[in-house]
């Protein structure tokens, strides 16, 4: 079975929260690079939100992106993952199936109709850990921090959505069609 | 560094050949940067109904 971390919120109370959804993607995506093993590094484990938050911006919220993310967990956790643009669905598809993991940019304008809305009336740029894909049906298991089951109707993440799902959100983010994440190394070689 | 291999292997490929293509594919001097540069700074929106002072139930 594939190494799954523990899902992490971004509404969590703490500074930035609900700009937070990149920093909590990156918690759970550093915590997986690790395979939740501390690298005694410069810090605290396990990965958390806040912690990443405060690396980046710490005395101001604002939106974050993967690049600044993939900065933050190298000075923490050593965990240098690989940020990479334009990926044609099928190669972002393969890297999941290869043992990786991936912090994914997505539109939240193509889950906002869906059950797996986990903030009603959000439709911006957003971001999500994906952890693995199910054979049996092609879908993703995916980590969306908005998904904390915090309200009536919010659901509570992980949760599998179909591949067609997050292609298009994630495609919609680029407007291309193509795919921006970033990969942890192999955990199941 | 070489440009990475184009076609994906088959969803049901072993996974030896996905992970011999994922290591081409990150070695390779593709996909580092966006086509639109402007992409790679680009930030993450926040949602504009949730309450700012929310505290989680713990």
């Amino acid at each position: 079975m594939v190494y799954r971390p523990p899902f992490r919120k971004q509404g969590d109370g703490s500074r930035c929260q609900w700009s937070n959804c990149g920093p909590a993607s990156q918690a759970m995506a550093s915590h997986r690079h690790r395979k939740g093993v501390d690298p005694r590094t410069a810090g605290p484990w396990p990965p958390m939100p806040q912690a990443i938050r405060n690396r980046i911006s710490p005395t101001s919220c604002g939106g974050t992106n993967l690049g600044s993310n993939d900065t933050a967990s190298i000075a923490l956790y050593a965990s240098d993952m690989w940020v990479r643009y334009d990926l044609p669905w099928d190669t972002f598809r393969s890297l999941i199936q290869s043992g990786r993991g991936a912090h994914v940019a997505i539109k939240y304008s193509v889950i906002a109709p869906t059950k797996f809305d986990g903030s009603p009336g959000f439709t911006g740029g957003h971001s999500v850990y994906v952890n693995e894909r199910r054979s049996s049906d092609g879908a993703f298991l995916v980590y969306d921090p908005l998904a904390d089951g915090r309200r009536s109707g919010i659901p509570t993440a992980p949760d599998w959505w179909p591949a067609n799902l997050l292609k298009a959100a994630a495609g919609a983010w680029t407007g291309s069609g193509k795919i921006d994440a970033s990969f942890t190394r192999d955990t199941e070689a | 560094m070489a440009s990475a291999p184009k076609k994906a292997p088959k969803v049901g490929a072993p996974a030896s050949e996905h992970k011999a293509f994922a290591k081409a594919v990150l070695e390779s001097d593709d996909y580092r940067e966006p086509a639109d540069k402007s992409r790679k700074d680009k930030v993450f929106d926040t949602p504009p109904n949730e309450d700012p002072n929310y505290k989680p139930k713990e």
